[in-house]
């Protein structure tokens, strides 16, 4: 509990910062170099819920918790046509109670999450190299700082539900990392386009045995006019596992008309064993009036390959959000899961979560 | 002999009265201008003016190049009085917005927001020094100013 509080002191402090300080930017000879932070408390409740023991299906305590869940650091540095970036994370610093799994991830070590540097010949041509997050649909080159650009529960491509990762699941819906990029946009009179082709060499896990994962190689195709963009994209990637071959396509929108907006996406993997057949979409309607936006939004995912998803579970989202100034945002939403299947205990067919969060910004 | 007595909330007043005043100090700060704000550019770049469209999409890191000439835009440190006209006229956010937007543009992916320098004549200096800066001054500080070009003039509203 002293952890709570000395957090929530640091984080009301932090608050008071932004607003005279803003970034940290330095320039040393044609050199510049700043600092941009990200930091968010998060709560947490949701109604038991389906997990999955060997062949069974079982329900899962109920979860209630105060957490951490991302600050991120991004040390840009840029001399002409040079970037160079980093992005620290550190994940929950505290948390009030672990999952009843009796997992937590890291509490509190600072990782680097990426690191790359770039070229840029031209707005059309671009050259990235080192670990970064893959382009891949509307959310996961941001993926780090979720909350501050969507819900605080991202759609299901983006956040894989709980107990998705045991065997029969693939750890993420969407590409993690890669390690080479070209890209840049074409910009037309009225028509932009932007493109990004990447490639990864994976990265080896120790589970027992060392495996490579996830060498890739992905693609994405945006194109826009002024405010309305449709885009798609496109992973191969190939485990040493079951899965060996697997191919990611999504096709997404991102509407606006005046405070309207409109995101709507729709992923599949297929994999050449079967073992992964996954079809998950999302639609999500907000509207904005002033410093406050409420949004509606309904998820869907379907997984052949795992117990739970089999037959699909279906999520009703509604929630608000609060801008305190630029630098400062509140959050609050609820969440309504239908599981289908035969096999769901009929006590974790639906499920209510509830999630707030405040976030900042420097 | 009394027991000295001990205010505890003292502290925290004080505390608030002085936030109070930076605050109001702050706000007096960003003072408004109400003269025509000129945007300025190196002279090795290849164009003589730029449209408010493309001005625009320089300062929200969608457009990195005029020609062959990578540019850098600039802003201004603390909330000059042209910066007001600029950026609502312009790009269609008052300064702290567009500050913060660039915060959320960096967690974006990458994005590189303009080098903020400290007042007009910083300003005037980078951008005769430095190919491909771009920036924005009142329009009365450039009497006499031969080092950069003129390419697009805001009207104050």
């Amino acid at each position: 509990m002293t952890r709570i509080r000395a957090f929530a002191l640091v984080w009301g402090m932090a608050c008071l910062v932004p607003a005279s300080a803003g970034a940290v930017s330095l320039d040393v000879q044609g050199t510049r170099l700043s600092i941009n932070g990200y930091l968010d408390v998060q709560y947490t409740y949701m109604d038991p819920m389906p997990m999955r023991m060997g062949a069974m299906i079982m329900p899962m305590d109920s979860i209630s918790t105060l957490d951490q869940d991302h600050m991120n650091l991004i040390v840009q540095t840029v001399r002409d046509r040079t970037v160079a970036n980093v992005n620290l994370e550190s994940r929950h610093a505290f948390e009030s109670s672990v999952q009843s799994d009796g997992t937590v991830d890291g509490h509190g070590e600072w990782n680097v999450l990426e690191a790359w540097g770039e070229y840029q010949f031209s707005d059309r041509y671009q050259v990235r190299g080192g670990r970064f997050l893959t382009p891949f649909g509307i959310y996961n080159h941001m993926q780090y700082a979720i909350a501050l650009f969507a819900p605080v529960v991202l759609p299901t491509l983006y956040s894989p539900p709980p107990n998705y990762t045991a065997s029969g699941g693939i750890d993420h819906l969407v590409p993690d990392e890669a390690n080479l990029m070209v890209h840049g946009a074409f910009d037309g009179r009225s028509l932009r386009t932007d493109y990004a082709l990447y490639t990864g060499t994976g990265h080896r896990r120790a589970n027992g045995v060392d495996k490579n994962e996830a060498k890739n190689v992905g693609g994405q195709l945006n194109l826009s006019v002024g405010d309305q963009m449709l885009g798609f994209s496109a992973y191969w990637a190939n485990d040493e596992d079951a899965y060996r071959d697997r191919l990611h396509l999504a096709a997404s929108t991102d509407l606006n008309r005046g405070p309207w907006n409109l995101q709507a996406e729709v992923l599949t993997i297929r994999s050449a064993t079967d073992a992964v057949d996954v079809l998950t979409y999302y639609g999500r309607v907000s509207y904005q009036a002033g410093s406050d936006t409420v949004f509606a939004g309904y998820d869907f995912l379907r997984d052949q390959g795992n117990l739970i998803y089999r037959e699909g579970m279906q999520r009703w989202s509604a929630g608000i959000g609060h801008e305190v100034n630029p630098w400062v945002l509140l959050k609050a939403e609820y969440h309504f899961h239908i599981y289908d299947g035969s096999q769901i205990p009929s006590a974790v067919e639906e499920v209510h979560m509830v999630r707030a969060a405040a976030i900042m910004v420097f | 002999m009394s027991a000295a007595k001990t205010y505890p909330h003292r502290g925290l007043g004080a505390w608030c009265t002085a936030l109070a005043a930076v605050a109001v100090l702050v706000s007096l700060a960003g003072t408004a201008w109400a003269g025509d704000v000129v945007v300025i550019g190196n002279p090795a770049l290849p164009v003589n003016s730029l449209s408010a469209a493309e001005l625009k999409r320089i300062y929200v890191g969608d457009k990195g190049f005029v020609g062959e000439v990578k540019v850098e835009p600039l802003d201004y440190l603390n909330e000059e009085g042209a910066a007001s006209v600029f950026l609502e006229g312009v790009v269609g956010m008052n300064p702290a917005r567009f500050h913060a937007w660039w915060v959320k543009e960096v967690f974006h992916g990458g994005g590189i927001p303009p080098r903020r320098m400290d007042g007009v004549p910083a300003v005037v200096q980078a951008v005769a020094a430095q190919p491909g800066a771009i920036g924005y001054v009142p329009a009365e500080s450039l009497a006499g100013v031969t080092t950069v070009k003129r390419l697009y003039t805001v009207s104050a509203p």
